[in-house]
């Protein structure tokens, strides 16, 4: 079953990898990749049920903090059964995604503003190296320079200083990021096309 | 007057006398413990009279009997020696005591002899009628324990003795006299069996066992009969001395066996091999009635031997005054001293000592005083005429040796130790009667010395002619070897077997015992390892030898395990309180100067200006080049969290894309929650500051909701559009819509603009469908964290503009020429940007002074 395993994999991926290069390989690549589609819709619905399962057993347990997972199945059924009954396009659904997740997820944005900020004055006295110094000056040359005044714009640090920290410094470390991502891309995909990586299951 | 003998010579000496005329030897022994009280008494001394009769009811029964009897033949025997002094000659020249003491030796030794020894060594036996009061007085005294009787003693000896009894010089003793051949089958038989009736006749009945023709009966020598018990208890309870006082019943019984077979037999041995004293004998001989000497049946005889045999011939033949040595002669005049207590005590064992007692102190042994001789009662008396080895062997200094004969051993044992022994020991009971042939049995495993079976029966005693003398076995008795012992004696000594084969280690030095029934012989009870020395543990130090390296070593492993069990101290948290105080400050400044600022809606901070030729530029420059009416995807891959950001950076593009092109929207989410936030983005251009009207979904845009697989997705995405989504978000057919209409592939589309959040997601969009977007721009419209990572791909030219937050937002809403949201929000963002600037500022000098602070105090702790 291992090797049947290994061996779907590795074939699925030299064919659609073939495929980039040769035109007549784009019907099979193509229902490969659909398959990938609804195999990751399946997934998520997999999740869904997953979901449901670790909180059902926090409830049945009664463990600390059930009152939380009782609330969770409470909105997921509502909202599946509201979705099932009403549609993803009714204005009570629509309602349910901007009255509630947009502004709970907004807020946990805004504390995560006040947490940085809190972690940059404390970084000196954790760590006061050049390097958290470094850090510092550049947040606070970035903020300063992505800000304005009331009167108007700081030239220097408008017109200079933050192009120069975008387009020099963060766009050189952006490539050299995305330049190991993309290696890091390649390795993991020859891995698993030579079968050393195995992250559908089989060891 | 009375006087002392001196008890060394025997010189009578005035009662005062502190040292002997004669000897100079000290009269009276020394009292007190200065005076030598403790000292061992020497050979010659008396011993010190001790008061014994508050011991008497200590005694046993069978002793005090004894010693009774002794009493009342004491004053008999006194009465009848008090008639003979009176008709005694004057007394002959006593024997020395040394001498007395062979002579006695040899009297009583005489009585158990056998006869078969008699018959070997040739000698006749002599009668000691006349020797019997003095032996008894003998026996008297030393049960008594005075040796005042002494005095009495001597003279009645010397008035048994007559001057015709004198013996001639240089006679040979009667040993040495030739012998005729007897049978030795029916001496040893006879001599048993009238031991055995001798013992048990009485004391006054001597005359009728002499009177007896018949000889005894072969009887066995130990019988388990009554009647044999009888004997031997008469052995025990009367002494030897009385028991023979009469005529000895073994004397008499073989005095008739032997006489008619008795005849002279000279022999005169080489005169080479004859020793000196010896040899001058037979020149020398001239007593009428005594025969010549036969001693030459022995040419050879050790000097140890003859000394020890010549005892009672020498005794029972005087020699010449003018051979005696000086210092016997002393003795010349002195009465014989029938015994000398002290040596008999010194050198008989303390058993023995009772065991004479009882019997009545004529043991038998070789130290004890001798009986007169037959020799003298016969009318012979030896003449000393020189002192021989054996006598010379015999002064008072010489020790005389410990072991007792084995008549002494036998006679030590009272009848009923030796029924028990008969009953239980094998050896007695298995032993054939002495009688007969069996004696041959009995001492035929007895090794005889040489001299002892060349001897023949040659020498005739002198005192042989007298028929009515019966031989005495006292007197072969003396030629008995001191290691011959009887059968049954040997009979008791313990098996070769059962003796370790070896000598145990330590144990080679050879132990003779001193007393007892083993008395005599060696190595018997050998030493038990017990007993023998171990070997001595060998000595380790107890010091640790540890060097410094093992010292280091285990200090070290000290303080390890001290380490282990140390304490520690737990870190405190102070700061825990001021660090929540802080956040909180944080949050409320931030929250109330940025609320404070959008609740307000002030627009004092102004926008930032617009840059030509960067990626806003580039973005707007992308949108006016979209055809009107063309296909427009707008894919939306941002975060619910994010979407505050992205509608006010994405609001003022879109409306003007809107606004300006009427495209014909497509809306594809990457997310789960893409379709709800790009309805809601819809819902607000249609309410913003820029509304835009007439957009209705089917209509001008369609929804085809959320894009699942990922990169997977979005490449099939790419590839074939109605495949990879062929349903709208609604489940109607999104490609038959009128948004879509005219567009089969991904190309199609006359602009495709990203929505994203998410530097990941944008990759992959840039990465997957720009290859095959054709010639529709990309543009990417991002927040502000993800936009420095779309520079390289705006530069790159792979993407056609980008719209980076709200700064660039408030750029696009400048070119739209109408303030929205970025405008709105710019003043919160701009004064929430310096104020976390400054904090931040603030906050990492207080940092950085306190930390340092911190560090140095902790150094300083250190």
């Amino acid at each position: 079953m291992r090797y049947v395993a290994v061996a779907i994999a590795i074939g699925a991926g030299v064919i659609v990898l073939i495929g980039y290069f040769v035109p007549a390989l784009d019907g099979v690549q193509g229902v490969l990749l659909s398959w990938a589609i609804i195999l990751a819709g399946v997934a998520a619905l997999v999740g869904v049920f997953n979901l449901i399962s670790v909180h059902g057993d926090k409830v049945r347990r009664r463990e600390k903090g059930s009152i939380y997972s009782v609330i969770l199945l409470l909105s997921l059924f509502a909202s599946f059964i509201f979705g099932l009954a009403l549609g993803p396009d009714n204005p009570d659904m629509r309602l349910l995604v901007n009255a509630v997740i947009v502004p709970v997820e907004a807020t946990l944005m805004a504390l995560l503003a006040v947490t940085l900020l809190y972690a940059g004055i404390r970084l000196l006295r954790r760590r006061a190296d050049l390097m958290s110094i470094i850090f510092l000056l550049t947040a606070v040359l970035m903020l300063v320079a992505s800000a304005t005044l009331p009167f108007g714009e700081i030239s220097p640090l408008n017109q200079i200083v933050r192009p120069w920290i975008q387009q020099v410094l963060a766009l050189g470390g952006a490539r050299g990021i995305l330049i190991g991502v993309a290696l890091g891309t390649l390795t993991t995909g020859l891995r698993v096309l030579f079968g050393a990586d195995r992250p559908y299951g089989g060891n | 007057m009375s006087t002392i003998k001196c008890p060394v010579c025997g010189e009578v000496n005035p009662a005062n006398a502190e040292f002997c005329q004669n000897c100079m030897s000290r009269l009276e022994p020394l009292t007190g413990p200065l005076k030598g009280e403790d000292a061992p008494i020497q050979p010659g001394q008396l011993p010190t009279k001790k008061v014994t009769a508050e011991l008497e009811p200590i005694l046993p029964q069978w002793l005090r009997d004894a010693r009774e009897k002794a009493r009342q033949s004491a004053s008999e025997d006194a009465a009848d020696s008090s008639l003979s002094s009176q008709n005694a000659a004057p007394p002959a020249p006593a024997a020395p005591d040394l001498l007395a003491g062979l002579a006695s030796q040899g009297g009583e030794e005489e009585a158990d002899v056998p006869d078969w020894l008699v018959s070997l060594t040739g000698s006749v036996p002599s009668k000691k009628k006349k020797n019997e009061p003095d032996e008894s007085q003998q026996v008297k005294w030393v049960e008594l324990g005075g040796h005042e009787d002494s005095e009495d003693v001597a003279p009645s000896i010397a008035a048994t003795q007559t001057p015709s009894e004198i013996p001639v010089e240089n006679t040979p003793p009667s040993w040495m006299a030739p012998q005729e051949p007897v049978p030795e089958k029916d001496e040893l038989a006879d001599w048993l069996s009238r031991a055995g009736r001798s013992s048990a006749s009485p004391p006054g009945g001597g005359g009728e066992s002499v009177q007896s023709p018949e000889p005894a009966a072969p009887t066995p020598f130990f019988a388990s009969s009554p009647e044999d018990a009888d004997w031997l208890k008469n052995l025990e309870s009367q002494p030897f001395g009385s028991a023979s006082g009469g005529e000895s019943p073994s004397a008499s019984g073989l005095s008739e066996d032997r006489n008619p077979q008795r005849g002279p037999a000279p022999a005169s041995p080489p005169a080479g091999d004859l020793p000196d004293w010896l040899s001058k004998l037979p020149a020398q001989q001239a007593a009428p009635d005594s025969p010549p000497p036969s001693s030459g049946a022995e040419p050879r005889v050790p000097s140890q031997v003859d000394r020890f045999q010549g005892g009672p011939p020498a005794q029972s033949e005087p020699a010449a005054p003018a051979e005696i040595p000086d210092w016997l002669k002393a003795f010349g005049q002195a009465p014989v001293t029938p015994a000398t207590p002290e040596s008999s005590s010194a050198e008989v064992p303390d058993w023995l000592k009772a065991a004479s007692a009882q019997s009545g102190g004529g043991l038998p042994q070789k130290g004890s005083p001798p009986a007169p001789s037959p020799a003298q009662d016969s009318g012979q008396t030896p003449v000393v005429s020189e002192t021989p080895d054996w006598l010379a062997g015999l002064k008072p200094a010489e020790p005389q040796s410990p072991t007792p004969p084995p008549e002494t051993i036998a006679s030590a044992f009272t009848s009923q130790e030796v029924s028990q022994a008969s009953a239980s020991t094998p050896a007695f009971t298995e032993a054939p009667p002495a009688t007969g042939d069996n004696a041959d049995a009995i001492f035929g495993s007895l090794q005889v010395p040489d001299w002892l079976t060349v001897a023949g029966p040659k020498s005739t005693d002198q005192s042989s002619s007298d028929s009515n003398v019966p031989p005495q076995p006292a007197e072969t008795g003396e030629t008995i070897a001191p290691a011959e012992l009887p059968s049954w004696v040997k009979a008791m000594r313990p098996v070769e077997s059962a003796l370790p084969a070896s000598p145990a280690p330590g144990t080679e030095s050879s132990m003779e015992e001193a007393g007892g029934p083993l008395a005599g012989l060696q190595d018997v009870l050998p030493a038990g390892p017990s007993f023998l020395p171990t070997s001595k543990p060998k000595a380790y130090s107890i010091k640790l030898n540890a060097t410094n390296e093992h010292q280091t070593q285990a200090k070290l492993l000290e303080q390890i395990l001290a380490a282990e069990t140390a304490p520690i101290p737990m870190r405190a948290t102070p700061a825990m309180m001021s660090q929540r105080v802080l956040r909180w400050a944080l949050g409320v400044l931030m929250f109330l100067m940025v609320g404070g600022v959008l609740l307000a809606g002030t627009q004092i901070f102004a926008l930032p200006a617009r840059v030509p030729d960067d990626q806003t530029e580039m973005a707007i420059s992308a949108m006016e080049k979209i055809p009107a009416g063309a296909p427009v995807l707008a894919v939306f891959d941002y975060e619910p969290s994010l979407s505050g950001e992205m509608q006010t950076v994405a609001a003022p593009y879109l409306s003007r894309l809107l606004l300006l092109k009427h495209p014909r929207l497509t809306i594809l989410s990457s997310s789960p929650t893409g379709p709800a936030l790009a309805e809601q983005l819809m819902t607000s251009l249609q309410s913003g500051s820029l509304p835009v009207q007439g957009y209705q979904p089917g209509r001008q845009y369609v929804d085809l909701g959320y894009l699942p697989g990922g990169l997977a997705g979005v490449y099939e995405f790419a590839q074939d559009p109605a495949m990879a989504m062929p349903l709208a978000a609604d489940g109607s057919q999104a490609w038959q819509t009128a948004p879509l209409q005219g567009v089969t592939h991904f190309s199609d589309f006359a602009s495709i603009i990203l929505l994203t959040d998410s530097p990941e997601s944008g990759r992959v969009w840039i990465e997957q469908a720009g290859p095959l977007r054709g010639n529709a721009s990309l543009v990417i419209v991002s927040s502000s964290q993800a936009g420095p990572m779309f520079m390289p791909y705006v530069a790159s030219g792979q993407v056609n503009g980008l719209i980076n937050g709200l700064n660039d937002a408030s750029k696009v809403e400048q070119a739209n020429g109408q303030a929205g949201l970025a405008r709105r929000y710019w003043d919160a963002y701009s004064l929430g940007s310096l104020l976390a600037a400054v904090m931040i500022i603030l906050g990492g000098l207080w940092s950085l002074v306190s930390g340092l602070q911190a560090r140095r105090a902790e150094r300083e702790k250190s």
